[in-house]
């Protein structure tokens, strides 16, 4: 589909800079530009060719990205992307995560200068996950995916490099997690029983899509002993019900946790008669924590809920989210008995973009 | 409008920089101790009082009205 962008990006200024391939990282890292990690030098033929990949000209502007409201354009997603490592085929990924991040309700500059280490989780779902290699199996949250390290990656080093998404400048987490380097992972296609994410987001099955959530980070449960699939839910509940989630007070808010569950455990649920909808109003009905255990405790003082909240007894129940489609449900992994949650950020909600 | 900023001090960088780029380096920003997260209501009524004429100045100041 032809796109067309507002042709008013200003053209990144050139640097020389000489010398050997460590010299040339030496510089890139002292002007604060990299996550600390090497890069490779942004030059104009790789840029070049980076941004033929993609259906966009130089000067498309993509978004303004706060907090600091630097001007994304596609030669800087482009310039960034080449720095992150990717080959050209996945820069379209890249633009679409860059799209997603750019929508208003998930609230970029708010995610870098929160204390609650929020980073964006960049969910591939579709065929583009196959013909890319982006990863969905074994170590899935893992290292040695190239798509899946250096996708994320760009994204990373667009926010830092023209969010201000810098610990000198406008990143205030207390801890952060490594999703702030990266955390881009594919469905497992072959191993999902139900329909794709896509596809339980409202978009049609032939297109392929970026899905971002800005979450705190990955907590891994185990259930290797209950071998049906309620009993792998009831599990998970346990899991998601433990104190510190900051999201039992900002429901209003309307974040989304993502909930990753490894493919033998979706495949046990499956069996038991869940669909994907059954497994989110699961979720949505039974991971609830006593009004006893979530007032005055975690960020209760700045909660934001909805109103009837207020007053109830100890013993109200209080859902992690107010509507079951706020909860990701992603079935991603390899072989083995266990699955992950990513916690929500409070203040951001998901948003997808279709990959053109 | 007339405009002031009321932070904690670990935003004291990250203010300057996010009025910056905005266009309004000059923006008033009263700073307070942080954290507040943790404090009850009767504290941060305190800090507020503490802190109402520093709004004031700031709301009051050429470059407070200068934001709207």
């Amino acid at each position: 589909m032809a796109e067309t962008l507002p042709e008013t990006g200003q053209a990144a200024s050139r640097v020389k800079v000489s010398g050997s391939i460590a010299q040339v990282n030496d510089h890139f890292y002292q002007q604060g530009w990299t996550d600390g990690l090497p890069i490779i030098p942004p030059t104009e033929d790789l840029v070049l060719e980076m941004m033929e990949a993609g259906p966009l000209s130089a000067k498309g502007v993509l978004g303004v990205l706060p907090p600091l409201n630097g001007t994304v354009t596609v030669e800087k997603a482009a310039i960034n992307a080449v720095m992150a490592g990717c080959i050209p085929d996945y820069f379209p990924v890249v633009l679409a995560a860059i799209k997603a991040i750019l929508q208003p309700q998930f609230n970029a500059g708010s995610i870098t200068t929160t204390t609650g280490g929020a980073a964006p989780v960049v969910i591939v779902s579709g065929s583009i996950a196959t013909t890319l290699g982006i990863h969905g199996g074994t170590a899935v949250f893992g290292s040695g995916h190239r798509a899946n390290a250096t996708i994320g990656r760009a994204l990373r080093l667009t926010m830092r490099n023209l969010g201000g998404a810098t610990s000198e400048a406008m990143e205030k987490s207390t801890h952060a997690w490594p999703g702030k380097y990266t955390m881009c992972f594919a469905e497992n296609a072959e191993a999902n029983p139900w329909e794709p994410l896509h596809v339980d987001l409202g978009f049609p099955e032939n297109v392929s899509t970026v899905t971002v959530a800005a979450c705190r980070g990955v907590h891994t449960f185990v259930e290797a002993t209950q071998e049906t699939g309620q009993g792998v839910l009831e599990t998970m509940v346990s899991s998601m019900t433990a104190g510190g989630v900051s999201g039992y007070v900002f429901q209003a808010t309307g974040a989304s946790p993502v909930v990753v569950l490894g493919p033998e455990h979706a495949q046990e649920i499956a069996a038991a008669g869940y669909s994907r909808r059954d497994v989110k109003e699961y979720i949505y009905q039974n991971v609830r924590r006593p009004m006893g255990e979530v007032k005055d405790r975690g960020h209760y003082g700045s909660r934001s809920w909805p109103a009837e909240f207020d007053g109830q007894d100890d013993d109200f129940m209080v859902p992690l989210v107010t509507d079951p489609d706020r909860i990701i449900l992603v079935v991603a992994g390899g072989d083995g008995r266990h699955s992950s949650w990513f916690p929500a950020w409070s203040a951001t909600q998901q948003a997808t973009e279709i990959i053109g | 409008m007339p405009a002031v900023t009321v932070i904690t001090s670990a935003f004291t960088r990250a203010a300057e920089l996010r009025a910056k780029a905005l266009g309004l380096p000059e923006h008033p920003v009263v700073v307070i101790n942080h954290p507040i997260a943790s404090k009850t209501g009767e504290q941060i009524k305190g800090l507020a009082q503490d802190s109402i004429q520093s709004i004031i100045d700031g709301l009051t100041s050429t470059n407070g009205r200068r934001n709207g």
